[in-house]
């Protein structure tokens, strides 16, 4: 049976009207909370949706995403040390968490259409502080001396 | 005892590991790898404009055989010139102060270029150790002064990176203290002392890049003798 055209964008479609094959959520976007019940919620910086049809209203499903592989934000605090404990430590996996973060700040700041100084300047910025706490034992003996 | 003035010139360690490796690994984080889009962001297309600007000036007196040494040059220049402007940064570590590290780059380098040439073109290559026109009696005495020359040379490569950027990073302390210092007590002179630190930064910076473009220049030269 074909699926009918949907009249508003695919990530607001309820599972129950999705067909028998409800999509699977790309690893990028998790069904942490409907949109149609955090469209009210406070501090909620877009503008709000246009009001839904009553068909669609309260037939979204969440499905429970796995502590593990919840982002850290989402995670209340008194799960901290059981997720913790769950994420990967071997080398496989810090280096695939330092290529994600380091895709994400790319992505994010320098692979865009017109990125400006900001972006690799907060680099070097970081660069800098780091070098000074990787030194700080040397430069403290600095601070009080008469003759430099 | 004025030893905090060469403390920027140690090693500084962090539980052991030595800030050295962050520093020689911190570049490789500035030069994304360039995706197959045919309009890449502008950080990705100013970077890949400077390559073929330093690859063609560096290949154009190389002959076909020398181009296999392309790659070699133009990372070796783009290291040198990301480490040398980094170290300009406040608080940083330059790795290229440390006359170990330069060493291990000029000498191995210029030994391999020395060996192709031996192997490829051996009499010619020796034939570089005597200049044209030498009388006779004289030749055993040259080919020794040639010799000890050509040594010599590679050592001067090392050499003269590390003095440069020490030299630049030294004056620059020197001459902020001196400012600081005069600030309370002759403040227009310690203006004067601002402006000539803001000559010299221009001037280090611009050293920072003569530097890493006269040693991969020196080796290119080489090569093109001995390939």
């Amino acid at each position: 049976m074909a699926a009918p055209p949907p009249r508003f964008p695919p990530d607001l479609l309820p599972v129950s009207l999705s067909g028998p094959f409800p999509p699977r959520p790309a690893a990028a976007t998790r069904w942490r909370r409907c949109r149609v019940s955090a469209a009210g919620r406070q501090g909620d910086r877009g503008p709000r949706p246009a009001p839904l049809p009553l068909t669609a209203l309260c037939l979204c499903l969440c499905p429970a995403v796995p502590l593990k592989d919840m982002k850290l934000l989402d995670v209340k605090l008194g799960q901290l040390p059981t997720w913790l404990a769950m994420r990967d430590f071997t080398p496989g996996g810090i280096g695939g968490a330092l290529r994600r973060g380091y895709e994400r700040y790319y992505n994010k700041y320098i692979n865009v259409r017109k990125g400006g100084l900001g972006g690799i300047s907060m680099v070097l910025a970081g660069y800098v502080v780091i070098s000074y706490m990787w030194s700080y034992s040397h430069l403290k003996h600095d601070r009080r001396r008469k003759y430099h | 005892m004025n030893l905090s003035f060469f403390d920027q010139f140690s090693s500084p360690n962090l539980f052991g590991i030595p800030l050295i490796l962050l520093s020689l690994l911190f570049p490789a984080l500035l030069f994304p790898s360039p995706n197959n889009r045919w309009i890449n962001n502008r950080l990705s297309t100013i970077q890949t404009w400077l390559l073929h600007l330093i690859t063609k000036q560096l290949m154009v007196p190389l002959n076909k055989n020398g181009h296999k040494w392309a790659m070699m040059f133009t990372s070796l220049m783009i290291m040198l010139l990301t480490i040398n402007l980094l170290g300009l940064l406040p608080y940083t570590f330059t790795p290229t102060t440390q006359l170990s590290m330069n060493m291990a780059l000029a000498f191995p380098l210029w030994l391999a270029t020395l060996l192709t040439g031996l192997r490829n073109q051996p009499s010619a290559s020796l034939a570089h150790l005597l200049p044209e026109g030498t009388p006779t009696p004289l030749i055993p005495a040259l080919i020794l002064i040639e010799t000890t020359s050509l040594l010599i040379r590679r050592l001067a490569l090392g050499v003269r990176l590390t003095a440069n950027l020490t030299a630049g990073h030294l004056l620059i302390q020197l001459i902020s203290t001196a400012s600081i210092a005069l600030v309370p007590t002759l403040p227009a002179v310690s203006i004067l002392t601002m402006i000539i630190l803001l000559l010299l930064t221009i001037l280090e910076v611009a050293v920072a890049m003569v530097q890493a473009y006269v040693f991969v220049l020196l080796l290119s030269l080489d090569l093109q003798e001995n390939i």
